[in-house]
């Protein structure tokens, strides 16, 4: 008997698959399977935001919101349940990435996360939760045109980060006439290397031909064999110089509004903020969506959590708003192995005008620019400086050799005889195939700490005392119950934005005076507001998990009043309460 | 209606004194309408000189154009100056300045051998007016001076933007300012000059007395009139340079006035130009400009200041300037300006030209009972320590970064405001001020209203255009001549034998100004000029660079030279090229020594 419903019981789960994708492997199927072993290029990439927007109508919506030098879209697809009201009355964030061309995982994590919370939020109470209590933005890439070329024509890993508006890069007054060459026609752009014996600056290893080191600095006159001459290329214009103007030219993260600087100071920023159309169009987007709590903007490589400053100059944040950016960098730390949470200008170089400094510095969001992947994964342990050699063997033995172009000889119309090879494009700065996955899930989970933390206002408690003659005084408690507050230190300092506002009202319900308290224990210390005491208003909003005490003398006849809180970042929240 | 009144002016025109009514009605303030109807009218009266191009559109969807004045052949490279005018909001009289530069030079055109040969080589291109939004509000009824025309801020911080605008209160069509009795008002009656307000010197043993604020309505009944106006951007403190993020004039980010950006594009577009004057309230031609000090800073931004080299050029221009033109001390901070963008971003030659503000040298009147005083209306008197409230208050437009006016706290330094009214009152110009007079605000109680009126202290005289619009024209000439212009001069080939040819030209510069300012060699915002041999097929160049690029060259005479050693062709078969985006072109063949 023991043995038949054991049968029964194990034939029932086998039977029954859950959708989702929680990350625990068994019993679990997606209603949309996305690999994520691979790269896409736009168009794909665009088709399975689609693919989500077409299996979960109800929810995603998608908009077009630009158009690139190329005409390509820009889009945003909206995660919303509308069940819970419309995506403007809820703090929201925007997740976006591949401003750089070349960084293309990022499209990959911001469709990952989108992808997780869809899968989830049937089968998982947290992320339904979240889905139902805030709105997502997700742009899979703000520079369409960058990555398009990225894939489709010959570039490294660093190239194609640039627009693709023509820019005269040398100051002759021609545009985009020399970029990098495709030599030997295999759609990489790989490195040139001249064997000179005995006049070089390079030398082979011993072991392995396919590696070049420099000559250290020597007593003896010591050269060595080989030079190391650049990118793939030529001379296209004539000019005496190779590869000099590339097509676009410009850096479309440094064209930020806050801590703008023109191009003679940092590189690549265009002759003023938000110059390309991409930029604007983004800006636009951000600008008119203020219920924005929580900002992501992915970038490759290095396996950083970045936040501003990015400049020296800047001085340091609000102090408590780094108690919240310290708290999700280092839980993100923990969260992605071979990730170091840093500051910008401090731990990585100056960028003046970047998006994800804008997003606090003008906006007042706390936000985050993750640098996805750290090649040190495949072959470090995170502690020492791995040997250079390890590339190799790394490609060799997890890779089939797949990674490098081994070199070839050519015949160069200006340096002779040379050799071409190196590593592909999509080795280095991006994950290696089996690799991606889990760099996907790692940072779209980190999003989805960072989402959790958005502001969220609760009125817990309420009480009313009958002074005498008529004379009530209403206390309502307002707590943010998460740890972004309603209103960053710094949008309060600089007003940004919109002051929150608490009232109170009721039908013969008069309010005599009303204001803040500023000590729990005694009531008579209050900031009384000096008129239209039944609307205070609050620049400081409510700060990082704690509350705001209000204290209102009313009279009247009525019985009940309605408490509200409003505010830009969170849900408005309203409480009915009873005066006697 | 249009023709009765096109008759009736013909007729002004045909009754008064020809010269000075044709000079009235050319230098009047122009409305939107007016200044597109002249802007066309000049360009159909002289079509082989004068075009109408767009550069684009204010935000309340306002056309911003220029004009292109050019003769002769439009060759590439043609070196070019550009006007800008009526760039801050009040100057609107300035739109009608630019266009009469326009005016005398086209009618000079023919007669005129100096301003043929100009505008023959030089192209100058006009834009009258860039904040066209709030230049409407010089024709809108009550007059108020609009400096803004851009997104408001909530000024007050009530949750609510806009809601409490200054307004005509005491309905005689104009709004000007109110003292509010309030003892934390930080404003007193001027002892030494009772008709103007001052800021009260605690350490001095003064307290205040009222608050100076527009005149104004409490609509949301705060307490305080006309703290939240509608309007809060200023176009001219949108541009990058300098600009001041979370200000309260600077717009939501730098460019984001259409009409800065537009400027901006024009800017970037027609990159011939080399020289920018700008009229409006900065000036560098009367004070000499700051420079950045004994050590040159290294491509960073922004410097106080500008480069030694720069300075000292422009001070030269300024010298020229003012010997010819009309110009005065400028007002304000250039954060967020046009003109810093144009100099500190692209490098252009930028003069900044103030041509007029109420002067403050007018001398001080003789004591009471001197029958120099003319009777004043409203029992004004020009004598000091009057008590009855003419004062008028100094203009602290809200949020602006205009330097604070001067107090008059010394017994002897009388205060930038009490200079104004000594002129108004020896020019009998009563009109640009209104008396102080003691009005019941309905919210406020008892105040008292009055103030410079709008627009007093940045208009001149109508008496007094037609000299500024005449005598900067010459300026404007003269500017137009020192634009760097690059000549390939001595191109020579001699024979070195054995199929050799030795090739040698020289870049040449004659012109007052360098190539390029040190700030647009640092900038990289002018193009190099390019300097380049041509040979057949079948030549080698056995010395020398085929493209050269020169950033900079210096003026009055600045030459650098280029030699090239060319085998297998002849001189003829050769060409030494230069090209430039505004400052000329050339394509000379050797000529054999």
């Amino acid at each position: 008997m023991f043995s038949i419903i054991a049968l029964a019981l194990c034939a029932a789960q086998q039977t029954t698959a859950q959708s989702g994708f929680p990350g625990t492997p068994i019993g679990h199927v997606p209603k949309v399977e996305i690999a994520w072993n691979r790269l896409y290029e736009l168009r794909e990439l665009y088709a399975h935001f689609d693919r989500l927007a077409a299996a979960y109508p109800t929810f995603v919506e998608a908009s077009v919101i630009g158009h690139t030098t190329e005409n390509r879209e820009l889009r945003v697809y909206t995660l919303n349940d509308p069940a819970t009201g419309v995506d403007t009355e809820k703090p929201a964030m925007w997740i976006d990435g591949n401003v750089h061309g070349n960084e293309v995982q990022a499209g990959e994590a911001v469709l990952y996360t989108l992808w997780y919370l869809l899968e989830n939020r049937s089968t998982n109470a947290e992320i339904e939760k979240l889905v139902a209590g805030s709105a997502f933005y997700f742009c899979p890439s703000q520079n369409p045109d960058g990555r398009a070329h990225w894939f489709e024509k010959a570039h490294d890993s660093s190239s194609s980060r640039t627009g693709v508006q023509p820019w005269d890069d040398d100051g002759d007054g021609r545009f985009d006439e020399d970029s990098a060459n495709d030599l030997d026609g295999n759609g990489m752009i790989t490195q040139m290397r001249k064997f000179v014996p005995g006049q070089g600056t390079h030398r082979q290893d011993p072991d392995d031909p396919r590696i070049l080191t420099p000559v250290p600095p020597n007593e003896e006159g010591r050269k060595g064999d080989w030079i190391m001459l650049g990118e793939e290329g030529f001379d296209d214009d004539g000019d005496g110089r190779i590869n000099e103007d590339e097509v676009g030219g410009y850096d479309m993260n440094r064209a930020w509004p806050s801590m703008w600087q023109p191009g003679h100071v940092q590189f690549g920023a265009g002759p003023y903020p938000l110059y390309w159309p991409e930029t604007r169009s983004v800006a636009s987007f951000v600008l008119a969506h203020p219920n924005i709590a929580a900002l992501q903007s992915f970038h490759n490589a290095g396996g950083m959590i970045l936040r501003g400053p990015g400049a020296e100059s800047y001085g340091e944040y609000e102090r408590e708003d780094v108690r919240v950016f310290d708290e999700l960098g280092k839980a993100g730390e923990k969260m992605l192995p071979f990730y170091r949470y840093m500051v910008i200008w401090k731990d990585l170089y100056t960028v003046y005008g970047g998006f994800a400094t804008w997003g606090y510095e003008g906006l007042g969001i706390i936000s985050f620019t993750n640098e996805l992947w750290n090649s040190e994964q495949q072959w470090g342990d995170g502690k020492n400086k791995p040997d250079p050699k390890e590339r190799w063997f790394f490609d060799d033995k997890l890779l089939s050799g797949a990674g490098f172009v081994d070199w070839h000889a050519y015949d160069h119309p200006f340096y002779g005889k040379v050799e071409i090879g190196g590593f592909r494009k999509d080795y280095g700065r991006v994950p290696p195939t089996f690799m991606i996955e889990e760099m996907l899930h790692r940072n779209a989970m980190f999003n989805i700490s960072h989402a959790k933390a958005m502001p969220l206002v609760s009125i817990t408690e309420s009480t009313t005392t009958d002074l005498g003659d008529g004379l009530l005084a209403v206390d309502v408690v307002f707590r943010n119950m998460h740890a972004i507050p309603t209103r960053t230190a710094h949008a309060a300092k600089q007003k940004i934005g919109m002051p929150d506002t608490f009232t109170i009202s009721g039908a013969d319900v008069e309010v005599l005076a009303g204001g803040f308290r500023t000590d729990r224990w005694r009531p008579e210390r209050i900031q009384l507001a000096e008129r239209e005491p039944a609307r205070l208003l609050r620049d400081s909003g409510i700060g990082s998990r704690e509350e705001v005490r209000v204290r209102w003398f009313v009279r009247g006849k009525g019985d009940r009043a309605l408490v509200s809180w409003q505010g830009e970042k969170a849900r408005d929240r309203s409480l009915e309460i009873k005066l006697r | 209606m249009t023709t009765i009144i096109g008759i009736a002016s013909i007729c002004a025109l045909t009754f008064a004194p020809i010269a000075s009514g044709q000079e009235r009605a050319r230098l009047r303030n122009l409305d939107q309408r007016d200044l597109q109807l002249e802007m066309t009218r000049l360009a159909t009266e002289h079509p082989t000189l004068v075009t109408v191009i767009p550069v684009g559109e204010s935000r309340g969807k306002r056309r911003i154009e220029a004009l292109r004045v050019a003769g002769g052949e439009l060759s590439v490279g043609r070196p070019a100056l550009l006007i800008v005018a009526n760039i801050d909001g009040p100057l609107v009289w300035t739109s009608a300045l630019a266009l009469d530069h326009v005016r005398e030079l086209t009618s000079r055109y023919s007669t005129d051998a100096r301003v043929k040969a100009l505008l023959d080589t030089t192209t100058l291109y006009v834009i009258p007016r860039v904040d066209a939004d709030a230049a409407e509000a010089r024709f809108a009824t009550p007059l108020y001076e609009e400096t803004a025309s851009g997104p408001g801020i909530d000024d007050d911080r009530d949750g609510r933007q806009g809601e409490d605008p200054p307004s005509d209160v005491d309905d005689d069509g104009k709004i000007a300012w109110m003292r509010v009795p309030d003892p934390l008002g930080e404003w007193m009656v001027d002892p030494l000059d009772a008709r103007v307000s001052i800021k009260a010197d605690r350490a001095k043993g003064q307290r205040g007395a009222f608050k100076l604020v527009r005149e104004g309505r409490d609509g949301d009944k705060d307490g305080t009139a006309s703290e939240d106006r509608p309007f809060d951007t200023v176009l001219n403190r949108n541009f990058p340079q300098g600009w001041i993020e979370h200000g309260a004039n600077s717009g939501r980010f730098a460019t984001d006035e259409p009409g800065a950006r537009a400027l901006c594009d024009f800017v970037l577009l027609h990159k011939d130009i080399t020289l920018v004057l700008t009229y409006g309230a900065l000036d560098n031609v009367v004070d000499k400009p700051k420079t950045e000090g004994k050590t040159p800073r290294l491509s960073t931004n922004p410097a106080e200041g500008i480069p030694e080299g720069d300075a000292l050029v422009l001070a030269e221009l300024g010298k020229r300037f003012t010997a010819v033109g009309r110009a005065v001390k400028g007002d304000g901070k250039d954060a967020g300006t046009f003109q810093a963008w144009a100099q500190a971003q692209r490098g252009l030659w930028t003069v900044n030209v103030n041509p007029w503000s109420m002067p403050l040298d007018e001398a001080a009147p003789k004591k009471d009972g001197d029958s120099t005083t003319t009777p004043k209306k409203d029992g004004e008197s020009n004598t000091p320590a009057k008590k009855e409230g003419d004062t008028a208050p100094t203009l602290e437009k809200e949020g602006d970064t205009a330097a604070p006016r001067k107090k008059g706290d010394d017994k002897e330094t009388p205060s930038d405001d009490s200079k104004r009214l000594r002129w108004i009152d020896a020019k009998d110009e009563s009109a640009r001020f209104i008396a102080w007079k003691k009005f019941a605000h309905p919210e406020l109680g008892e105040v008292e209203i009055g103030g410079f009126a709008p627009y007093a202290t940045v208009e001149p005289p109508d008496a007094d255009r037609a000299e500024i619009a005449s005598k900067n024209t010459e300026a404007v000439l003269q500017l137009a001549e020192s634009l760097p212009r690059a000549r390939l001069v001595d191109v020579t080939a001699t024979d070195l034998g054995a199929g050799l040819w030795q090739i040698e030209g020289a870049l040449a510069n004659d012109s007052m100004l360098p190539y390029a300012s040190a700030l647009a060699v640092r900038t990289e915002g002018v193009r190099p000029v390019r300097v380049a041999l041509a040979l057949p097929n079948g030549a080698t160049l056995l010395a020398g660079n085929k493209q050269e690029l020169v950033r900079d060259l210096p003026g009055s005479g600045g030459r650098k030279e280029f030699r090239w050693i060319v085998r297998g062709a002849a001189p003829s078969a050769l060409t030494v090229s230069i090209d430039s985006d505004g400052m000329g072109a050339a394509s000379v063949i050797p000529e054999v020594k």
